[in-house]
């Protein structure tokens, strides 16, 4: 109410207005009111301001009081929230981080909400990354480490804190890692790492480890030594002493050095058998040398025998192969001579025909020749006549040529004298065609002729042909006569050979049996001896064989002996 | 060539009393039949033998004794360069036909290679347009056409009619 509304209203009521009395008691009420809602606000504030958010207004106002009542209240509810946020992260829980990103802020300057919800956000990231490392450690994954740089301030130290601690055990136990790893591939000359820093425990965890590998290195190096001396058949070779050996590696020194002695000794033994070995074995080479000179002297001669005896065997058989090839032979002469006598007899009496008819013929042969020498003559005269006639006839062609160039010339005559001549060249034409015929008939006669003379020249010669033939002929028959006497003769004397020939081949005959029975029993000998021989020449080659594999034995030996002195050589006992 | 000077013109007179015939002796001349006027032919005799001239043409064969005078033998075989047929025996059975000496006048004969016969043709016979055509030196008057008869068919052999003293002329051997 404005200052001048209530002065008109308490003018209003000095007038006696009744209503504006009224009015001015109401106004009292509500002061009345006003005043005891404030004194109930002052009272919670003055609790809020000492941190007490327990107390609320509680009194039931209206108007202005009623909306700053419930404004107090809207306060104190959300600092007791704030409280009650803050009372859970200081337990560790920040379960109300999801409810106040929720709400993220209130109003443009509210600060509180967003500062607790980035403080309960670092909270929460740092408590992850410590989860995170602290399980990757459980599983052994010591190389994993938290990214500070997603913390800030005093958390971001803590991560760092976090990370160095695990880097201090991580590097030395890697470290230790790859020097086990090392052992446990042989390699003992493995050290830990000098740059990297160790202390306390780990300390000793680095020196145990390095100590194993100096022991192991020490030992394992005077071991191969002597193994290796051992390798070159160096067994003087001991363990030195002066190494420090100890535990397990003491009982593997001596069972070394034992093994080195006990071959010393036994190699000592073996090299005095082994060079008697040798000169014994150089003895019974030059022994067996001997004896497979002489079983190769037997079985060269054996063989030689054998071979003799192959080719006397050979010989034999082929004799008697001859001899009976003989006998077949003397069979077939007598045979032959058989029909030779036959044939003899036969080809005499021919030949006494044949000189009959041989003279038969000769006798015919000079009557031709007779006959053809008449022949002969008349050809001769024929030829001669035809010769005459041919003459006659160049002269009848003559004489139409001459009546024919005459007819011509009166032909000519006859028709220069025109009317007159013309009776005179019809006889002239006439006589010119009568001319030409003789002219024409001479010529086919004189062709004729030729013709004629032609043939009986042929005949001529062919006559004097026969009558040398006949003669030749007749020579030839005479000839055969004398053949026909002589071949008569020879059968004679063939005919005596033949009776000689089968007395003499009767003989032979009777020989030839013989000389093949004497055959077939020096054959029967023959193969009984090469038998033996074979028998004889298979035993030499067995003792021979024999002999051939004690030499290679022997060879075997001595190559054993030999090469066993080579590798004895290289032993130092 | 003027008609008087002409030498067959004579020929053209001739007839006078029988216009349509022409009277000729046909020769052969190697395969081919010639003709000449019957009126430049004295008589036909048989070679004999020729007694060669020096320094005269191939044609002019020689000289020989006809019956007492010297006559001029022409081979005319050499003059119109006809070959020769082959297979004839030589000379020997050639013939000269001795010219008439109103013609010549001197004693003069020409050598062929037979003398056929004494013939008697139409004009209608002769062709003579052709012959205008033909070398002049050749001294062509006309084409003969000679029936004969060969297996009863009527067929045409062609005789080669010659004006002779045109060809002595133009060889020099008679004076126009």
């Amino acid at each position: 109410m404005e200052k001048q509304e209530i002065e008109n209203l308490f003018k209003n009521a000095e007038r006696g207005d009744m209503s504006a009395l009224n009015q001015i008691r109401e106004q009292f009420f509500r002061l009345a009111e006003t005043d005891r809602g404030l004194i109930e606000v002052q009272s919670v504030l003055a609790k809020m301001s000492v941190n007490d958010f327990t107390a609320t207004v509680k009194g039931n106002y209206s108007g202005t009081l009623a909306d700053l009542a419930r404004e107090v209240n809207t306060v104190q509810e959300r600092l007791h929230h704030l409280t009650t946020t803050a009372n859970h992260i200081a337990l560790g829980n920040i379960g109300d981080l999801a409810e106040f990103k929720k709400i993220g802020r209130r109003s443009d300057n509210d600060e509180m909400v967003p500062a607790f919800t980035r403080m309960m956000t670092a909270i929460s990231a740092m408590i992850a990354d410590a989860n995170m490392l602290s399980a990757a450690a459980t599983e052994g994954g010591l190389s994993v480490r938290a990214d500070a740089s997603k913390h800030q301030g005093e958390f971001k130290t803590i991560i760092e804190g976090v990370n160095a601690t695990l880097d201090a055990i991580t590097l030395p136990v890697n470290e230790g890692i790859r020097v086990s790893r090392e052992f446990s591939c042989g390699n003992f000359s493995a050290r830990m790492n000098e740059n990297v820093r160790v202390s306390g425990d780990l300390a000793k965890f680095r020196d145990a480890l390095d100590g194993i590998g100096s022991n192991v290195s020490g030992a394992i190096f005077e071991i191969t030594r002597v193994a290796d001396a051992y390798a070159t058949y160096d067994f003087t070779a001991h363990i030195d002493t002066s190494a420090n050996l100890s535990g397990d590696f003491v009982e593997l020194r001596t069972s070394l050095d034992k093994i080195g002695s006990e071959v010393s000794e036994a190699i000592g033994l073996v090299n005095a058998q082994v060079k008697n070995l040798t000169k014994e074995a150089g003895e019974t080479a030059t022994v067996l040398s001997q004896i497979t000179a002489g079983s190769e002297e037997i079985a060269k001669n054996t063989t030689h025998v054998h071979e003799n005896m192959e080719k006397g065997h050979e010989g034999i058989s082929q004799v008697s192969k001859a001899m009976e090839d003989l006998a077949a032979a003397v069979e077939e002469i007598t045979t032959n001579m058989e029909n030779v006598s036959a044939l003899a007899k036969k080809t005499k009496d021919l030949s006494t025909n044949g000189v009959s008819l041989s003279r038969k013929a000769n006798d015919s042969m000079g009557r031709i020749n007779d006959a053809t020498s008449v022949v002969n003559e008349s050809i001769t005269e024929i030829s001669a006549k035809m010769d005459e006639i041919g003459k006659i006839v160049g002269i009848i062609r003559d004489l139409a040529n001459q009546t024919n160039l005459l007819a011509l010339n009166a032909a000519i005559e006859a028709a220069r004298a025109g009317d007159a001549g013309r009776g005179f060249a019809v006889v002239a034409a006439e006589v010119k065609s009568l001319a030409q015929e003789s002219r024409a008939s001479a010529e086919n006669i004189e062709t004729m002729i030729g013709d004629l003379q032609k043939r009986s020249n042929h005949a001529a010669e062919a006559v004097t042909t026969a009558t040398t033939e006949v003669s030749t002929g007749s020579r030839d028959v005479e000839d055969t006569i004398r053949v026909f006497n002589q071949i008569v003769e020879s059968i004679e004397q063939v005919s005596r050979n033949t009776e000689e020939v089968a007395a003499a081949t009767e003989e032979q005959a009777a020989t030839t049996e013989e000389i093949t029975a004497s055959v077939t029993e020096v054959t029967r000998l023959f193969e009984e001896t090469e038998k033996e021989s074979s028998d004889t020449a298979a035993a030499t080659e067995e003792s021979l064989a024999s002999i051939e594999e004690i030499n290679t034995a022997m060879g075997d030996v001595n190559k054993v002996v030999t090469s066993l002195t080579t590798e004895m050589t290289k032993f130092s006992v | 060539m003027p008609a008087e000077n002409r030498p067959d013109s004579r020929n053209h007179r001739a007839p006078a009393d029988m216009p349509d015939k022409i009277q000729v002796v046909e020769f052969l001349l190697g395969k081919e039949h010639y003709a000449i006027d019957l009126y430049d032919v004295k008589e036909v005799v048989d070679y004999t033998a020729i007694t060669r001239l020096p320094n005269t043409p191939a044609y002019i064969k020689g000289i020989m004794d006809l019956r007492g005078e010297i006559t001029t033998i022409i081979d005319l075989r050499e003059r119109l360069s006809v070959a020769a047929e082959k297979n004839t025996g030589g000379d020997d059975n050639r013939r000269i036909i001795v010219l008439d000496e109103k013609l010549t006048g001197v004693k003069m004969g020409i050598i062929v290679d037979d003398v056929l016969s004494v013939s008697t043709y139409d004009q209608s016979d002769v062709d003579r347009s052709s012959a205008s055509i033909y070398n002049d030196d050749a001294a062509i008057q006309g084409i003969i056409r000679k029936k004969v008869r060969v297996r009863e068919k009527e067929v045409s052999d062609l005789v080669v009619w010659i004006g002779i003293s045109r060809i002595l002329r133009d060889a020099g051997c008679i004076t126009p």
